[in-house]
């Protein structure tokens, strides 16, 4: 129904062709999109394999946040390659914390959701096993492109749920592991500032993807729920 | 007003009320996607969790007998079973451990009824070095286990993790740990005194070096036949039991 024709007129509302260096004779369109998928992917990989996690988590975090700030802020929203890129990049770390808790033991699930000692007893084991799935079914949805907006809007509200629990942990002198992506417990010095700045970062790009929805390759459009 | 101007009025009227429809449309539609996504995520999310809920392994079993050996460590074994040997390095304020005994300890138990394997329970304590409350959790719990009869060791040992309070704050006070052990049938004088005056300090010091040689550094530390198992066996009833049965019954020559 409206596909490549919507997308042709949808591309061309945004004034910036594809694969053509822009008019102004800056970098090419796709360097935004390709900067903001790859950063993300290298925060979530950093994340994952625990390297240099407190300067990688600042780093990062800062860097997406700027970068996305920026890119708003000089009219570059429309961009909806953009916001295809920070669906895919949010749907990739969404996915990848979701995939390495899932695959623990339900035991271990539990004890990293026990550890910030805020739940009551009931909500240990929902939390702990229903969380890595709420993740992967959001990524899933993401790079679909499946109700955008409101994806977008629920992986960001998931940002900030983590980032008021790490905060949590590290206000009341807690020393455990954010569990962010598998793993938890008790640990000797946790990166706190990076996991809460490269929680930042990806609450930028959810952000992004709830205020400029639905982005390219969506389902959204497909089902005719965006037509611009 | 003209005819012509009334028909055009007529005809804006008309587009505009199809503008809005398409509107309303449009915002139904955009409801019933968002709908759509929050039933998916709610009916997977439920799913999955009723699935893999962990915890707790089953009902309690009749166990293998218990004896206490001279370093205080805590045997549990069918007789005449030598292996394979499943050393299980704990400490009661841990609650990686309290995990671990929830998830998989009535498995270990039942496998060393069926004479599967044979058990040796190594407390210690592993937060020796930490800062207090933690550090006095740790010990207290660990000698008023060393207090416990043999026969009733199991028990108290299963009450203690019960029991277990968050490592910031004290736990495992002295009248508590009386009081658990009478729950767990621990009763008299020499066991409250034992309690009170730490005075299994020699033999806590024993498992502490026990440990550190034996090379662990976290716990649950678990080792079958000297190999320390990985977390699935380790968290998993299904992992354990799989473990164990494809462990040869003598342990391997290099393990300690």
């Amino acid at each position: 129904m409206v596909t490549d024709k919507a997308r042709d007129k949808a591309r061309d509302a945004t004034g910036i062709p594809d694969a053509a260096p822009s008019p102004s004779g800056g970098p090419p369109p796709w360097t935004l999109p390709a900067v903001t998928f790859a950063l993300t992917v290298l925060l979530a990989w950093a994340a994952w394999a625990k390297v240099a996690q407190q300067w990688a988590g600042i780093a990062g975090g800062a860097a997406l946040i700027a970068l996305l700030g920026w890119a708003a802020a000089t009219g570059r929203a429309a961009d909806q390659m953009t916001t295809a890129a920070a669906r895919a990049g949010l749907a990739v770390v969404l996915g990848w914390a979701g995939l390495a808790k899932a695959t623990e033991p339900p035991a271990l699930q539990e004890l990293a959701v026990e550890s910030y000692q805020l739940l009551p007893e009931g909500l240990i084991t929902p939390v702990g096993v229903g969380l890595p799935i709420l993740e992967i079914v959001l990524a899933a949805l993401l790079l679909a492109g499946f109700a955008t907006r409101f994806s977008g809007a629920l992986s960001g509200l998931l940002m900030v749920v983590f980032i008021v629990g790490i905060a949590s942990a590290w206000a009341r002198g807690l020393k455990i592991d954010c569990g962010c992506f598998g793993g938890g417990g008790q640990i000797d010095d946790p990166p706190y500032l990076g996991e809460i700045m490269r929680d930042l970062g990806f609450l930028a790009l959810a952000a992004w993807v709830a205020a400029w929805p639905p982005g390219r390759f969506a389902l959204d459009r497909k089902i005719g729920l965006y037509q611009d | 007003m003209s005819k012509a101007e009334r028909y055009r009025n007529a005809r804006e009227r008309l587009a505009e009320q199809r503008r809005r429809e398409e509107q309303r449309r449009k915002r139904l539609r955009a409801l019933l996607v968002s709908g759509g996504a929050i039933a998916l995520i709610a009916v997977v999310v439920v799913a999955v969790v009723l699935v893999r809920a962990g915890g707790d392994d089953g009902e309690a079993v009749a166990t293998a007998p218990v004896s206490r050996q001279s370093d205080g460590s805590i045997v549990m074994a069918q007789p005449g079973v030598t292996g394979p040997v499943l050393e299980i390095y704990e400490d009661f304020q841990c609650p990686a451990c309290q995990k671990f005994e929830e998830a998989t300890g009535k498995t270990i138990k039942q496998l060393a009824a069926d004479g599967e394997v044979k058990v040796i329970y190594r407390p210690f304590s592993l937060f020796r070095a930490s800062p207090e409350p933690t550090r006095g959790n740790s010990l207290r719990a660990l000698n008023a286990s060393l207090c416990a009869p043999a026969d009733k060791w199991l028990a108290y040992h299963d009450k203690l993790f019960e029991e277990q309070g968050p490592e910031s704050r004290t736990g495992f006070k002295n009248d508590d740990l009386i009081d658990w052990a009478a729950d767990v049938g621990i009763t008299g004088e020499a066991f409250e005194k034992c309690v009170k005056n730490t005075e299994r300090q020699s033999l806590v010091d024993q498992a502490n070096d026990i440990a550190d040689k034996a090379g662990v550094q976290s716990t649950p530390w678990v080792a079958l036949n000297g190999n320390k198992l990985g977390d699935v066996a380790v968290f998993t009833p299904e992992g354990m039991r799989e473990a164990v049965r494809n462990a040869p019954a003598s342990p391997a020559p290099s393990s300690g």
